[in-house]
């Protein structure tokens, strides 16, 4: 697995060894039984991992009976989920930030990221995984670039996903509920001769928010969602000392965006797959190396159907915004004033488009003028990355720790829409992290990650943590970070344009070169964004962070606090979308706050979870801002009965939007289990309360019932 | 790789080292009791030691092949040392007590023996350690080949729905995988049985990284298994049964009664930190678990 915040763990005291004089067995040799727990498998111990870290294992996974990995999220202290309307994509945001893209949380599954690089986001109908065949998400809140580089800005969501292993036989699950929820899951592992394997296919299907007005039932609103994929993972040990993991998966995306206005209406279809090689050499208990390969591709398409005025398609009108953006724009307001024009080249444009519309033609050019018309613009892109890393891993002696490694990333993007043909990006790393026990009580973590790429300046983000070990399970850490989060294709070096196909009048139905004045069959729009380099800085997050961390074996309970204070500056706050000309990084935020997360285990069959988490952001961008609580709770009880199980949540959020609102539901999952035989019958009801029904986002955000439900049944053998 | 064939790859030096204090105890002499072995071990010669330290009798040992040699005139009792002893051993004259043998070797056993001491730790001492590392209510399955193996567990007695143990039985299952998949997703703990054949080099990989993915530890099934990643196990070293020896020893010959054959009622508790730690378990000195075991 790569690296992790949760990585390996290192013998308490120098000299320490596994187990103190326990003889060599009688009936066995000395070399019968091999060390399979190398210190290079095992984990770090919770009290001396460096960073705040939330680990959400597949049993909450299970006891949540959630549909997706950011209703999972919720559960993490200081995140909060909101939604992207552009994308009609959930987005998660850890403190604060825009909602419009997710793109300051690294995520990454097994390893790979799936951080998109021309926009930079992550899309979760994309990910092609199921909640089924996770093992465990590790979140480690706050920045860690040191770690996982650039875009690892704020957190970094680690999904790992279950060995094939653990999965055997057949799995098929079946789910309905309101607001259209149809979703299907089949999954088949097995052992070969030498390895193992399995193959998964899923659908999700639902209806979205149904809006601002919606009563009763009602959708108002056209964000239909829909996710397809397979996916396929396949392991194997080659030798005792080198093990191959390959994956692969295929996964569709079809999204509807917008109002359920046929005049404006939008859809994106996104088509992606992958392919990802491990290989594992261990090549002694304390050395042990991975060097991961991978190649993705997603053909993305947004179509959106418009109706404008035809003058704004006058392709004189296009050259006019380039050679002056601001001028066009007051020229629009007021078409006879020419006196925001600064040169004959730009008068002759303008006499051009005025000759188009019928000037000298007095009658004819009003009525032009008034002339509207409808077509499907496109947005295409085709985003394709390769990566490869090495990575090592060696345990130099009782008291030292490095991981060091060396990636290189090529990015490329091909879209006419937005970049008029190819851009790409050519990214190398080298990072490194040494684990170095001062004393028996005392650790020091230093790491850092030096990248080099071609549309941003070399990057270099430090990472200082000490661990005080008051007790083996108790801890203060102090921790030091700096991370960036690098501007994505689309920000630096634009190509933008809006071209509109299949032309038609709206009034005469006419389409083709009749359906305009100017006879054209497809239009461009006559805003674009074309710049060479924009020239933007890096994003940049300097972090202090103070955390408790204590184990209770007694209580059995985990408690973990986290103090920080945050300084965000050169945030790109605009928004990026078609009606924002100007896109700066100058914005800033400064958060502070304080977190706690506890996990009690009174019995076996009984845990309680609970987050708490206080968020102070201050910034002047105000859509900075606007989905951050100041105050948070969340809190679940899950009971486990004889071949049933229940867990109650409840989730509030005080004081977001500016410390307008209040949000607050209920979530309650009951399962039962049969066992007939070797096969597994199972089903399950989810119900989720709304106590008010506000939108934590966007207005329209909201449903129409207080009430969401799902049922679900399963079947394992 | 048997213990013959390391011997053979053994340095020369070591060889006649070793061959110089065995020729010495195996030098004829009267002695009140004789350690057989199938080949010539250090540990055998430690234990016979300690044997002769704490019972003051005079001790030989000797090699399996010269059983024929050995007479009930020239000793009071035999100590057969592992199983090769046991399965090898044809002298029903010799009272003859087997230690470093596992409950089933004894079952098995040629002639009848008047004592033993089982090597495997017993489950239900298993269990009782499972209970203070992990809490009361922690769910504990037991992989066993097949159901005849159940009796010989030393759980057979046991309520175990009241002691919350779960058996699962790979001859019901098409793999090691799959028997694993169904006591790793209902349990908290495994319980490794002495089995060596299931608990084999092979296996042991499968089960320790399979079981680690889901945190979960393995206890037992001995102390061989500590280094391979095994949580914390109790066991019997040489020092624990010689003195369970001389208690039998001291029964059968002295009072005329031996002891059945039973688990070693002395044992210490080998316990793996880095482990421990590593599945966020508090960490507990060998010593403190041994009190807390003996106290129960």
């Amino acid at each position: 697995m790569r690296r992790s915040v949760l990585a390996f763990t290192l013998p308490l005291v120098a000299g320490t060894v596994w187990a103190q004089d326990v003889p060599d067995d009688f009936l066995i040799q000395d070399d019968e039984i091999p060390v399979v727990l190398t210190t290079t498998r095992l984990k770090q111990p919770r009290a001396e991992v460096p960073a705040s870290v939330t680990v959400i294992e597949a049993e909450q996974i299970r006891s949540w009976g959630a549909r997706s990995i950011p209703e999972l999220l919720r559960f993490v202290p200081g995140m909060v989920v909101g939604h992207s309307q552009g994308e009609n994509s959930d987005t998660v945001v850890y403190h604060a930030s825009v909602q419009n893209f997710m793109r300051r949380l690294q995520v990454q599954v097994d390893g790979r990221s799936v951080y998109k690089s021309a926009i930079a986001q992550v899309i979760w109908d994309d990910i092609p995984i199921a909640l089924e065949d996770i093992q465990r998400i590790e979140i480690t809140r706050g920045p860690s670039s040191a770690t996982y580089g650039a875009n690892a800005f704020m957190a970094v969501i680690n999904i790992i996903s279950k060995a094939p292993e653990d999965t055997l036989g057949t799995r098929l699950r079946y789910r309905g509920g309101n607001q259209s929820v149809q979703d299907a899951l089949i999954s088949h592992a097995a052992m070969t001769s030498n390895g193992s394997y399995r193959l998964t296919g899923a659908y999700y299907a639902d209806d979205g928010f149904d809006g601002e007005k919606a009563r009763d039932d009602e959708d108002l609103w056209n964000d239909d969602n829909r996710q397809q994929f397979v996916s396929a993972v396949y392991q194997t040990s080659i030798t005792d000392t080198l093990h191959w993991q390959l994956r692969a998966a295929l996964n569709n995306s079809d999204a509807d965006v917008g109002t359920k206005d046929p005049a404006n209406q939008q859809n994106r279809d996104t088509d992606s797959g992958f392919v990802q090689s491990n290989l594992q050499f261990d090549f002694s208990a304390r050395h042990q190396a991975q060097l991961q390969v991978y190649w993705q591709r997603e053909e993305r398409t947004q179509r959106q159907f418009e109706c404008v005025d035809t003058v704004l398609l006058d392709p004189a009108l296009f050259e006019l915004y380039r050679l002056n953006p601001l001028g066009t724009l007051a020229l629009i307001e007021n078409p006879f004033d020419a006196s925001v024009l600064t040169s004959s080249a730009e008068t002759a444009l303008y006499s051009q488009i005025l000759a188009n519309a019928g000037y000298p033609n007095m009658t004819l050019l009003g009525a032009n003028l008034d002339e509207t018309t409808c077509g499907t613009a496109v947005t295409d892109i085709v985003d394709q990355r390769f990566d490869i890393e090495w990575q090592d891993t060696v345990i130099w002696n009782d008291t030292l720790r490095t991981v060091s490694g060396i990636s290189y990333r090529h990015d490329q993007a091909d879209s006419e829409s937005l970049f008029k043909g190819q851009r790409s990006n050519n990214l190398l790393r080298l990072f490194g992290n040494v684990e170095w026990r001062l004393q028996p009580w005392l650790l020091l973590n230093a790491g850092a990650m030096y990248e080099r790429e071609d549309i941003n300046a070399d990057a270099f983000s430090p990472r200082l943590a000490l661990n005080w070990l008051l007790s083996p399970q108790q801890s203060v850490r102090a921790v030091f970070t700096q991370a960036v989060r690098s501007p994505d294709m689309l920000e630096q070096q634009p190509a933008w344009t809006l071209t509109a196909y299949n032309l038609r009048s709206p009034t005469t139905g006419l389409s083709g070169v009749a359906s305009n004045y100017l006879g054209l069959t497809e239009a461009t729009y006559f805003v674009s964004h074309i710049e060479d380099d924009r020239g933007l800085d890096q994003e940049r997050i300097t972090s202090i962070e103070l955390g408790y961390y204590h184990l209770l074996p007694q209580w059995r309970t985990e408690l973990d606090i986290k103090l920080y204070r945050d300084k965000l500056r050169d945030l790109i706050s605009s928004a990026i979308n078609f009606n924002t000309p100007e896109v700066s990084a100058d914005g800033w935020m400064d958060i502070k706050g304080a977190e706690m997360q506890v996990k009690w285990q009174p019995r076996h069959s009984d845990w309680l979870w609970l987050t708490m988490a206080y968020t102070d952001a201050e910034s002047l961008q105000s859509a900075e801002v606007r989905i951050s609580p100041e105050k948070t709770l969340t809190t679940s009880w899950h009971h486990r009965g004889d071949g049933w199980n229940a867990t109650l949540s409840y989730l509030w959020l005080d004081s977001y939007d500016s410390g307008k609102n209040l949000y607050q539901r209920s979530e309650l999952y009951v399962r039962k289990d049969w066992q007939v035989g070797r096969y597994q019958f199972w089903t399950g009801v989810f119900w989720q309360h709304q106590f008010e029904q506000v939108a934590l986002g966007h207005y329209t955000q909201r449903y129409s019932t207080p009430n969401l439900y799902y049922l679900q049944a399963g079947l394992e053998f | 790789m048997n213990r013959m064939d390391a011997l053979i790859h053994m340095p020369v030096r070591w060889l006649i080292l070793l061959w110089l204090p065995w020729s010495l105890w195996s030098a004829p002499a009267l002695a009140q009791l004789v350690f057989v072995t199938h080949e010539p071990l250090p540990l055998v010669q430690d234990l016979a030691n300690r044997t002769a330290e704490l019972t003051g009798q005079t001790v030989q040992v000797r090699l399996l092949a010269e059983q024929q040699s050995l007479s009930s005139q020239q000793y009071q009792a035999a100590v057969l040392v592992g199983p090769q002893a046991l399965a090898g051993w044809h002298h029903p004259d010799l009272p003859a007590v087997a230690v470093f043998v596992s409950r089933a070797d004894v079952a098995a056993a040629p002639v009848a023996l008047v004592s033993a001491i089982y090597a495997e730790p017993p489950l239900t001492r298993q269990l009782a350690l499972i209970r203070l590392l992990l809490g009361e209510d922690v769910p504990v399955g037991v992989l066993l080949q097949d159901r005849a193996f159940w009796p010989l567990s030393g759980l057979a007695g046991l309520d175990l729905a009241a002691a919350g143990v779960t058996p699962y039985y790979l001859s019901d299952y098409d793999s090691l995988n799959h028997a694993l998949l169904a006591l790793l997703r209902e349990n908290r703990a495994l319980l490794g049985v002495y089995d060596l054949q299931l608990y084999n080099a092979a296996n042991i990989k499968t089960i320790l990284i399979s079981a680690y993915r889901r945190n979960i530890p393995l206890i037992g099934p001995g102390s061989a298994y500590l280094r391979a990643g095994a949580l914390a196990t109790t066991y019997s070293g040489n020092a624990e049964v010689a003195r369970r020896l001389l208690e039998i020893l001291t029964a059968g010959l002295q009072d005329g009664v031996w002891p059945a054959a039973d688990y070693n009622p002395y044992f210490r508790v080998g316990f793996n930190p880095q482990v421990a730690r590593s599945l966020n378990l508090p960490v507990i000195g060998n010593d403190e678990l041994e009190q807390q075991l003996q106290s129960r």
